[in-house]
This record gives structure tokens, sequence and C-alpha cells, in this order.
């Protein structure tokens, strides 16, 4: 074991492979890589695994905005969460899960998939194929 | 004969208390731990996987013992427990490691924290 820098990949709750921003500070296995963990250190990874999660998403959101000029109550619709939340991890007080992380990224790096993302794209033309049988067959499922 | 453990529970838990212990391989224990919580959508972070493996050997009984097992010429001391309703291989031992002063310090290592990769009883009969 050697003490070096290491950037994971680290888990998060959901997130089961985080690559940090910043590299820390650790014992890793020279050969296998495997990291060794002293008392205190699964905290310190935490926290940086956190941050690191945190900063990417408040830049996720940050592209968007700026890319699709679209408001932070629009976007909050588009990903399927409260404004409020949205504004929470856009400023870094709050950690997503990872979906909402994801939808993030992929609606920052796709400008395609933020128009696919609204709730109109493309639905005039799914009702016109959608055949009028399988359309009464689920509304009496839901009856 | 029955075989006994090499190290004693009272001395592991004193280790653990004092923060003398050392995860070489996480990818056999807190990784371990995290993965199962993962597959339960109960997802569990570095420090909370980590906590869950040391409470979970701190909780053994002497009855939860399995076997010793001789690992890179080294003693370790196997247990199957369950533990949160879920079974687990267990396996630690105490070395010395030098300190920088040239002193000795016990340290719990070499710690294995997963699921049961075979069938085994304990010696107090629980079945893994």
């Amino acid at each position: 074991m050697l003490l070096t820098m290491v950037r994971g990949p680290f888990w998060w709750k959901d997130f089961a492979s985080v690559t940090l921003i910043e590299p820390l500070e650790l014992l890793a296995c020279s050969n296998c890589g495997e990291i060794g963990r002293q008392p205190g250190d699964a905290k310190i990874v935490d926290r940086a695994t956190e941050a690191t999660i945190r900063a990417l998403t408040g830049m996720f959101i940050e592209n968007i905005i700026a890319r699709e000029k679209c408001s932070q109550l629009v976007l909050a619709k588009r990903v399927g969460i409260t404004p409020e939340y949205l504004s929470g991890i856009k400023t870094g007080t709050r950690t997503p899960g990872f979906q909402t992380y994801n939808i993030l990224k992929i609606l920052s790096e796709n400008a395609s998939a933020f128009k696919i993302s609204d709730p109109q794209f493309h639905i005039d033309k799914i009702i016109a194929e959608l055949p009028i049988e399988s359309y009464h067959q689920a509304l009496k499922k839901l009856a | 004969m029955t075989e006994v453990a090499k190290y004693p529970l009272s001395e592991v838990f004193e280790l653990i208390m004092q923060n003398k212990y050392w995860f070489s391989a996480p990818s056999r224990s807190s990784r371990e731990v995290q993965r199962v919580y993962a597959t339960l959508l109960k997802p569990k972070t570095d420090d909370e996987a980590e906590q869950f493996v040391l409470e979970g050997i701190q909780s053994l009984k002497p009855e939860n013992f399995y076997k010793r097992q001789t690992q890179w010429g080294l003693v370790v001391d196997v247990y199957g427990l369950i533990f949160d309703n879920k079974p687990w291989f267990v396996k630690f031992a105490i070395e010395l490691d030098e300190k920088e002063d040239g002193s000795m310090k016990k340290i719990l290592q070499q710690i294995s924290f997963h699921p049961p990769e075979r069938k085994l009883v304990t010696v107090g009969g629980i079945k893994l």
C-alpha cells in the first residue's frame, strides 16, 4: 500500500461510480489499485464524493439554463422535481439522487435531449399513430 | 476438540472502540455491504457501510465462530453472522504494526465482511 492521489471511483448511496473532481491522498495498492482505509478515511471519501456530485449537478443546471435560456421552473418541470428542490441542488445545498443527477447530466450534454424532454414533443404524432383500440384498452385498465 | 478463536472478541471490540482498525480491502467488506444494500434500494455511503461492518463485528458472540484459517502466513478467525436479518461471512486478524517511533501497536486487520460464498455452520450451530 502506497500513499497516492486517488480519484476513485467511489460509491455514494445510489451512485455506484463517482470519479472525484479533486483527487484524495489515500493508501492504495500499487499492484491492484485497491484503496485501503484507516479510521476516518470513509468520512473523508464521503465528503469528497458528495462535494463532487453537488458541484457537477450545479454545473449541469447552469449549462442547461444558459444554453436553453429557460427558467428554473421550466427545467424543474422537465426533470420532474419541485423548483425548490432544483434551487437547492443548483446552489449546492442539497445532493440529488442518482436519477435526478443523471437526467440533468443528459440534458446538459445533449441539446436534443432537452427538446425531447418537452412534454409536448412529438405528442401529436404519437397520438395520431396510437391505435384507437389500445387507447380504449388503456382506459379500461385504469377504470 | 472444538476449535477456538485465536483473537478474543473482547480485544477485537476494544480495538474498534479505540479506532485501531484498518480496512486493507474494502472490496471484500464495505463495498460488498454497499453492493448488497444498493440492490435492496437502501444505498449506503462509504462511511455508513464501514460503520455497518464495525457494528456487525461488534455484535459477534462466541457461538458465531466458525474456524481459524491461515492466510498469507497469518492466522485469521472466521465467523458466520446473521446481522440486519442477513447472513454474513466475517473474517479478521489482529496484527502488530510498527509505529514511526519504533514501538508496536495492535491493529484489527484483514477485515472481510460479505455474504457467504458457501454454506457454513458455526460452532454454536448457526447455519448460513
